[in-house]
């Protein structure tokens, strides 16, 4: 064993145990279960896993296993990358990076140890998943159980999703402005372009194309070659309602045609690319770049910005010193909501932009632009806000504060509502002239979003598991555009009704119910 | 064995963290004292090859470190400021991961320093639930993990109880003996009873830099001893440099530290290095002792 393969496995097998103890991958574990669960639902209820004109597949291995790995690659690269990029900024976090960049290991081992740890995270994790399926196969009893089946199945449309992934947060990773919540931002646009360029392509185009060769999500191989088993262009994959009536069709399971072979293989390996890339962005936890990129947090392209548009606000942020000086809980409610503000002017600014694009924008504009917008906006202003004292380490002076104690829930609820107050109060107002419904909608929305910061922020410690989940959320929404009244949350469409502005109410006291409870859990610890 | 020739390190800001440094260091143990903000931690940076100097070079047994840092970093331990754990991992996963990463394949060598810093009866258990003083010496070994020949020490005695700081000053005077340890503190003593050799830091500059007992004799005559009144001692200790006060019930017995008598009554008394380095960073304008 050569000493680079010494010191790359020593970093794989660290970051494996590091992973594997946190109580994040158990959650992760357990939601799978639920996924699998979710996705494979009982045909006697009317709803089934995969269908072809309205016609069932009967649930045998070939069937779950391609329909579950495929819905596995699109959701696990979306969810993966946030799951991963956090192996570079834990080493500098701990500073342990300092002795590394000390130590004989050369950037490309330890760029490679940090992408296969990735790759290997991710790749038990889809293990754990395809278990859970199989689970559900013995379950729902249709067929009998193949296990090579499931195996071929995840081998050959997984891999490149794993390999994007792990090269992509790699990548951000070692990129100074990519490497925070910017970077996380970005990544949402990238893997709507990825999934969207391949799936066009292969629409439009057909068999292999330029765009196979980069088929991370497997989706134009997946559909190429259903289409060309099943001589059909209608598939549908995830659970939805079917016609009971037709019998179930017998899929057959995926093959690798002579074609696809080199399509498959370059869409598997290009990913290594990143890690290439990555290189010459790796600074090498060097203290001058580290402190200009994590200088308390990271210094990304938005903290520039912060920085530039700053002295802009200063007259604003006076008035921070009038609330700090009394106290009370409304007094720290504003003065949290300006600090907010504060650390971020950038939101101040856009503040002004969404007020000048409610006041000029058209009604269809308004209401399908410039609302989802706002709430993108409002996602990355409130997404650190009930985790900040817990990650710059000053939560135990913030309970030494008498009140805020006992009312950390309700101070940190009543600043992400005050936030959300301030940016949709203009929306808010203009909406109800026109759509008394979708106004209502729009403020059970705006708290809907504030509670899922909160909550799912103190639940898990994390600003991203919100961005993740919120983000996704967004995509599933803009991309049903508004056929489908319960994913109207926040009146973007106005079909949303009554009783599905009443699940959003009932949703929001359960974050917020989540937040009491993780919070409490948390201080027991404490 | 280390050789600094006129290094700098200016950031992007255009402050300088380290300007127009020099020193030769042989073997030893170093002390290096500065006030915070003096350039200790920058200058500890680019000696263990994290961070380049603007200007300079850099010599470790006549190597250029910036053209080959490799040859530095194979015989090199290195403790940061402020170090952190990975929470997840054991002790002994946590130094069989620092030796993988220096080459160290002995895995004796990984019981053998949890044994140095005490930590053998706990090499099993997760680090989240080690005291600060338990995560200080676990970052101890592993600095010493590779048998390094230069050690670099950013406040190592940090969070260490008495009894652990005299074991591990103990560590250090030992390797002292044959290599170099470059030991950076605020805790004065710590580098009193060990430190070979002083290096005094003022703005990014060497103030001072010497053996402590030709630092020590530059401040012969400088520390002054006097008994004033409670009344009179509030009057004075803003304007003077105090290295000490004790109240007894004649008055406040104070050790001041000035280049001429402060007050009247005062006598001169033998400095320590606490007045010592008083006096450098206060009233001396000498590079070197």
């Amino acid at each position: 064993m050569t000493a680079g393969f010494h010191r790359v496995s020593a970093i794989i097998a660290a970051d494996f145990r590091i992973r594997f103890r946190r109580a994040s991958t158990a959650v992760i574990f357990v939601l799978l279960c639920i996924a699998a669960y979710l996705w494979i639902p009982d045909p006697s209820t009317g709803r089934a896993l995969l269908q072809m004109n309205d016609q069932r597949a009967l649930y045998n291995s070939p069937a779950l296993a391609m329909a579950t790995a495929s819905l596995c690659s699109i959701l696990l690269g979306f969810i993966g990358y946030y799951m991963v990029s956090n192996s570079i900024g834990r080493d500098t976090r701990t500073r342990t990076g300092f002795i590394i960049a000390s130590t004989t290991v050369r950037n490309s081992e330890y760029l490679a140890g940090i992408f296969l740890g990735n790759a290997i995270f991710l790749s038990v994790v889809i293990f754990g998943f395809m278990l859970s399926c199989m689970a559900m196969q013995l379950i729902r009893g249709e067929g009998s159980l193949n296990v090579f089946s499931f195996f071929w199945h995840y081998s050959i449309l997984l891999p490149p999703m794993v390999f994007f992934v792990s090269g992509v947060a790699v990548l951000f990773e070692s990129i100074r402005w990519l490497s925070g919540r910017f970077g996380d931002l970005v990544y949402f646009f990238v893997w709507m372009f990825t999934l969207a360029v391949v799936a066009i392509s292969s629409e439009k185009m057909g068999g292999v194309n330029i765009t196979s060769y980069i088929d991370t999500f497997s989706f134009a191989f997946m559909l190429d070659q259903v289409k060309a088993i099943t001589h059909s262009d209608s598939l549908s994959i995830g659970s939805s309602s079917y016609d009971q009536k037709l019998p179930p069709f017998v899929f057959g399971g995926l093959k690798v045609p002579l074609v696809w072979l080199l399509p498959r293989i370059t869409s598997t390996i290009y990913p290594v690319v990143f890690v290439f890339a990555a290189l010459f962005f790796f600074s090498r936890f060097n203290p001058v770049k580290v402190k200009a990129s994590h200088g308390g947090f990271r210094r990304n392209l938005l903290s520039r910005l912060n920085s530039l548009i700053r002295p802009l606000t200063v007259p604003l942020f006076a008035l921070s010193a009038r609330f700090s000086a009394r106290p009370g809980l409304v007094n720290a409610i504003l003065n949290d909501a300006l600090l907010t503000l504060q650390s971020y002017p950038l939101t101040v600014i856009l503040f002004f932009g969404f007020l000048a694009a409610t006041l000029i924008s058209s009604r269809t504009g308004f209401q399908s632009q410039v609302l989802p917008a706002l709430f993108v906006v409002l996602a990355m202003s409130l997404a650190g806000l009930a985790v900040r004292e817990r990650r710059q380490g000053t939560m135990a002076m913030i309970q030494s504060v008498p009140f805020l104690k006992p009312n950390f829930i309700w101070w940190k609820l009543g600043t992400a509502m005050f936030i959300v107050l301030i940016f949709i109060t203009a929306p808010l107002i203009r909406l109800a002239m026109f759509d008394l419904s979708a106004a209502l909608s729009f403020l059970i929305g705006s708290v809907f979003v504030a509670t899922c910061a909160v909550g799912l922020g103190i639940a898990s410690s994390n600003p991203k598991t919100f961005m993740v989940l919120f983000l996704l959320f967004l995509y599933v929404v803009l991309n049903d555009n508004g056929h489908t009244p319960g994913f109207d949350f926040a009146g973007w469409y106005g079909v949303a009704t009554p009783f599905v502005q009443v699940i959003y109410m009932a949703l929001s006291a359960g974050m917020t119910a989540l937040a009491w409870l993780s919070f409490r859990y948390q201080n027991e610890k404490f | 064995m280390i050789r600094i020739e006129s290094v700098s390190k200016r950031y992007p800001s255009g402050t300088y963290g380290v300007k127009d440094f020099s020193l030769n260091i042989p073997s030893g143990v170093l002390g290096l004292l500065g006030p915070n903000g003096a350039g200790k931690t920058t200058l500890m940076q680019m000696l263990a090859t994290i961070t380049r100097p603007t200007l300079g070079k850099i010599f470790f047994q006549n190597v250029d470190i910036d053209r080959d840092p490799e040859y530095l970093r194979s015989r090199l331990g290195y403790l940061p400021q402020d170090f952190g754990v990975y929470d997840n991992l054991t002790a002994a996963e946590f130094l069989r991961y620092f030796a993988a990463l220096k080459g160290v394949r002995d895995r004796k060598k990984i019981h053998e320093m949890l044994e140095l810093v005490n930590l053998h009866t706990v090499a099993n258990r997760t680090i989240g639930g080690f005291s600060g003083g338990m995560k200080q010496r676990l970052g101890i070994a592993q600095a010493l993990i590779n048998d390094p020949e230069l050690l670099i020490v950013d406040e190592p005695t940090a969070g260490l109880d008495p009894e652990e700081r005299v074991r591990f000053r103990n560590i250090l005077a030992d390797i002292g003996h044959s290599k170099l340890v470059i030991l950076s503190t605020h805790i004065v003593s710590d580098i009193e009873s060990i430190s070979t050799e002083i290096a005094i830091m003022k703005q990014g500059s060497l103030a001072a830099f010497g053996t402590p007992e030709t630092l020590l004799q530059a401040a012969i005559g400088k520390v002054w001893q006097c008994v004033l009144s409670s009344t009179e001692f509030e009057a004075v200790r803003g304007r003077l440099k105090v290295s000490g006060a004790i109240r007894r019930p004649d008055g406040v017995h104070l050790r001041l530290v000035h280049p001429e008598s402060p007050v009247a009554g005062a006598v001169t008394t033998e400095p320590n290095l606490e007045d010592t380095f008083l006096y450098w960073m206060n009233f001396s304008t000498g590079v070197a002792a």
